[in-house]
């Protein structure tokens, strides 16, 4: 039941910040092409986690590629959720600094969030997923009221024309969006730690499907309130959204509430990623979990304050450079694990005799 | 790595081993010797410069031997003096010279005594001396007989204590009104009361080197979680202490996790909340000499719930509960709510009432998170004061301060009234908290979570809010988890957090004590309405 949650969080959590940051004119098919690449992931995540129940994935790319080869792609894979967790960090701090606290310096503002995804990583997967269990239900209410205040305002015209260049650009808008649908990828990694390794796929089609779903009420409400051309101009789209509901004279400024939600999902998400990031730290080099936390949290912070110029070069980063560098390693990757293993016929129990 | 530093500091597990040496030495067995006198000294030696220990000699007349010499030995005070003459001197001095069949020798007297002649309850006998002083200073009368090296302990305590009133921190409406005592003994046979079945257990343990106190653990087999109860078992055995004084210690000593601020054990004074515990599968630990009893394992709505909830009528306590929740949010979240909006939020205020309160706040000297965190804390002298005066001039102490200073202070000009209403709001809404021990932990994080908002406003509260929810997540009390059963989510479970369902559809024990019984009542027992003209035909 863990992953249930896990899922449904992740995803979803990450797309209001994926959307509001993203969501082009191209419309509200994107995602779900996009999600598309998440189901191929998880695909693949479940196939390989069945031929080797009890081993992570930087544990058995070890047994499918030999030593080497594993223990480089396990840091490459480190590397991956270190970035993760700095772009987070990152989008954070813009985030927060232009909504809520533009006078306060940036570092402390990370700090203070990166505290608290450490302080979360170190209590364990468990926690985590726990942590979801509880904000989830209040994150879901708080888009059912957005969309149902949202009503109100909506113009189907604005979604006209329909595919009005042919389907291209959309499967150009995809390949961002499907990065973030493709971060299932992490079931890879606790595939031992789950309860019901048997209902996994169906559950994370579950997942994907209603995060699909709510991503794509958001972009289409974002596109029918303000137009497309607004939509592409404007930093957070859907914030914008919500700033813009009210009802009657008394429920306005929802958007704190937003605000709110949004903030407890990036913690979530943070923590996981810093989780998974020390996690893969310590299967492929021997080193005690508690002793690379910390420091990589310390990373996290410096490379989220000085990694990056301004919110342009961050968003440019995010669009151009992370989508086919993510895919790469949630597609292509197991992709080539699940093959080799196949053709070199390696499953559970093979590692006795690898060694 | 913090939580190991401060476990050094605050006292080593290393010295363990060498301090386990010193409190538990090894029970050795001294038997009684047939000789009177030495008996005698030894016991006098054992018990000297003990001014409350009498050691009353006889001289009785057993039927066809010479006579023979008997010492009493009790604490004076712990003994009932009536049942001592009426129980113990009296047939010693006169029944036993008039028994028919003699005993065979003196050192057979003992049994005679115990089975013919003491009209007794509860009397054992014992051939060890350590034995016996440790049941004299526990308040049995023990009986020493010449030439024989048997010694007769009688169960004479003096049931001394306060009378069973109501309890003062969980008072009810509806619903019993008889609480705690001190004594164990009373204490159980107010659960026993309640719970009228064999499967209900007790078993006793005797806690600390000196002051051996006796820990019942009290639960009803096949409906509690035999693993909870094999570790409150193993964690009681645990214990090496000095003494025991109240269950307070007890609860340190056996709670899961050394830091938190949250009570990881449920304290009540309530017979019929204790026996409500039992019968959802849980474990109560009673304390001698406090009328505090333990209930584990403890979740965090388990500490919202209220006696009352279960006695008034499901929507009435549904409604309480859903005022309790909002009050719980109010007095934690209020002040730094108010610091972060008037100091980083303005936005959120309305326009009309912010230019009436910017024109309110020109000439105050302070900054409002200063003065919300004055404000704050003179309430919490106040509050401390008001608990440790007597009861008398603690009213006039709130008289004084809420009153007085609170409008003073306004009219002075030091603070806005905003602060005050803010402050008083708090003070009211942690009121409704029913759980002693959640509250002092929700006053705690009220001061957390004020310091983070006046330092980094709203994201400072969420973030705040966040830490304590990971700290919350983490926590298991004897193995169930703390936020259950939000976190791991078990649906059927929700019928006793947010709303009271009716009894009638209490169908299942909750999940996550693990009962292995779950149903608790057969199906189908709400109020139907009679059949139509049943009556006529």
């Amino acid at each position: 039941m863990l992953i249930i949650t896990i899922i449904l969080s992740t995803v979803i959590l990450f797309v209001p910040s994926a959307t509001a940051e993203k969501a082009k004119q191209s419309a509200w098919i994107v995602p779900i092409v996009a999600s598309l690449a998440g189901v191929v992931t998880l695909w693949l995540v479940t196939h390989l986690g069945r031929r080797f129940p009890s081993y992570t994935l930087p544990e058995y790319i070890q047994i499918i590629l030999g030593r080497f080869l594993g223990k480089l792609l396990g840091v490459w894979y480190l590397v991956g959720f270190l970035c993760g967790c700095i772009l987070i960090a990152r989008q954070f701090v813009e985030f927060i600094s232009i909504t809520l606290l533009p006078g306060t310096p940036p570092m402390v503002i990370s700090l203070a969030f990166v505290l608290v995804g450490v302080y979360a990583a170190s209590k364990g997967l468990e926690v985590i997923a726990r942590m979801n269990q509880f904000v989830f239900p209040l994150l879901f209410t708080a888009l059912l009221v957005s969309f149902i205040l949202g009503w109100f305002k909506i113009d189907l015209i604005r979604l006209l024309p329909l595919l009005e260049e042919g389907i291209k650009p959309i499967i150009a808008a995809s390949w961002t969006p499907a990065s973030w649908f493709g971060e299932v990828i992490f079931i890879a990694f606790i595939y031992p730690q789950i309860n019901k390794p048997k209902e996994i796929f169906e559950k994370g089609l579950i997942g994907l499907l209603i995060s699909t779903t709510l991503s794509i009420l958001m972009i289409l409400f974002t596109i029918s309130i303000f137009g497309s051309v607004l939509t592409s101009t404007l930093t957070f789209p859907f914030w914008s959204v919500i700033r813009f509901l009210e009802f009657g004279k008394y429920v306005q400024r929802l958007e704190s509430y937003l605000v709110i939600i949004w903030i407890t999902s990036m913690v979530i998400k943070i923590s996981l990623f810093t989780y998974l990031a020390s996690f893969i730290t310590t299967q492929v080099f021997p080193v005690k979990y508690k002793i690379v936390l910390y420091p990589l949290g310390g990373i996290v912070v410096i490379g989220s304050v000085y990694g990056f110029k301004n919110i342009e070069q961050f968003i440019n980063i995010l669009i151009n450079f992370v989508p086919p560098l993510g895919l790469l390693g949630e597609i292509g990757f197991p992709l080539l694990f699940l093959i080799v293993a196949i053709l070199r016929g390696k499953k559970e129990g093979d590692r006795n005799l690898e060694r | 790595m913090l939580k190991q530093l401060l476990i050094k500091v605050l006292g080593g597990t290393q010295k363990k081993d060498s301090a386990s040496k010193k409190l538990n030495p090894s029970k050795e067995i001294q038997p009684l010797s047939t000789c009177f006198e030495d008996n005698l000294r030894t016991l006098q030696k054992a018990l000297e410069n003990s001014a409350d220990i009498v050691f009353r000699q006889l001289s009785v007349q057993p039927p066809s031997s010479k006579k023979t010499r008997v010492l009493l030995v009790f604490v004076e005070g712990l003994c009932d003096p009536k049942s001592i003459s009426a129980d113990l001197l009296k047939p010693l001095l006169n029944d036993l010279g008039a028994l028919k069949t003699p005993p065979a020798d003196l050192a057979s007297l003992h049994k005679v005594v115990l089975q013919q002649v003491l009209s007794l309850t509860d009397a054992q006998t014992t051939t060890n001396m350590l034995d016996l002083v440790e049941s004299v200073l526990n308040g049995n009368v023990a009986l020493v007989i010449d030439g024989s090296d048997h010694a007769i302990l009688a169960n004479l305590q003096q049931k001394e204590g306060r009378a069973i009133n109501e309890p003062d921190t969980e008072p009810v409406v509806r619903g019993p009104k008889d609480g705690f005592v001190e004594s164990l003994q009373v204490n159980a046979s107010l659960i026993r009361r309640r719970i009228r079945s064999s499967r209900l257990k007790l078993e006793l343990f005797k806690v600390g080197s000196l002051t051996k106190t006796s820990i019942g653990v009290f639960y009803i087999q096949g409906i509690a979680n035999d693993k909870v109860v094999e570790e409150v078992r193993r964690r009681i055995k645990r214990i090496e202490i000095d003494g025991i004084l109240a269950s307070g210690y007890i609860e340190e000593l056996i709670g899961d996790e050394p830091f938190t601020i949250f009570p990881l054990i449920q304290t009540t004074e309530r017979p019929d909340r204790s026996a409500a515990s039992l019968l959802e599968g849980r474990v109560v630990i009673l304390v001698d000499n406090t009328p505090m009893n333990l209930i584990v394992p403890c979740t965090f709505v388990s500490l919202l719930q209220a006696a009352e909830d279960y006695y008034t009528p499901s929507p009435f306590a549904s409604f309480v509960r859903i005022i309790r929740f909002i009050a719980l949010n109010i007095a934690l979240l209020l002040p730094a709510m108010t610091v972060a909006v008037f100091s980083f939020h303005q936005e959120l205020i309305p326009t009309t009432f912010l230019t009436n309160v910017a024109s309110a706040r020109q000439d105050l000297p302070l900054p409002i998170s200063a003065e919300v965190l004055l404000m704050e804390l003179t309430f919490e002298l106040l509050r401390e004061a008001g608990v440790r005066l007597p009861k008398t001039i603690g009213q006039a102490v709130s008289t004084v301060g809420g009153l007085v200073i609170g409008q003073a202070a306004v009219n002075a000009g030091y603070v806005a009234p905003i602060p005050v209403i803010v402050v008083a709001m708090t003070a009211i809404a942690s009121f409704t908290i029913p759980s002693y021990a959640a509250g002092i932990s929700i006053r705690i994080l009220r001061f957390f979570l004020l310091i983070l908002a006046s330092l980094l406003g709203g994201m400072g509260i969420m973030l705040g809010l966040m830490t304590i929810l990971v700290h919350l997540c983490s926590l298991r009390s004897f193995g169930v988890p703390y936020l259950s059963p939000f976190a791991p989510l078990s649906p059927k479970d929700l019928k006793d957090t947010f709303i009271r369902v009716p009894w009638w559809a209490m169908i299942t024990r909750p999940r996550f004590f693990g009962s292995k019984e779950p149903i608790r009542e057969g199906n189908a027992q709400g109020p139907t309405k009679p059949d139509k003209g049943g009556g006529e035909s």
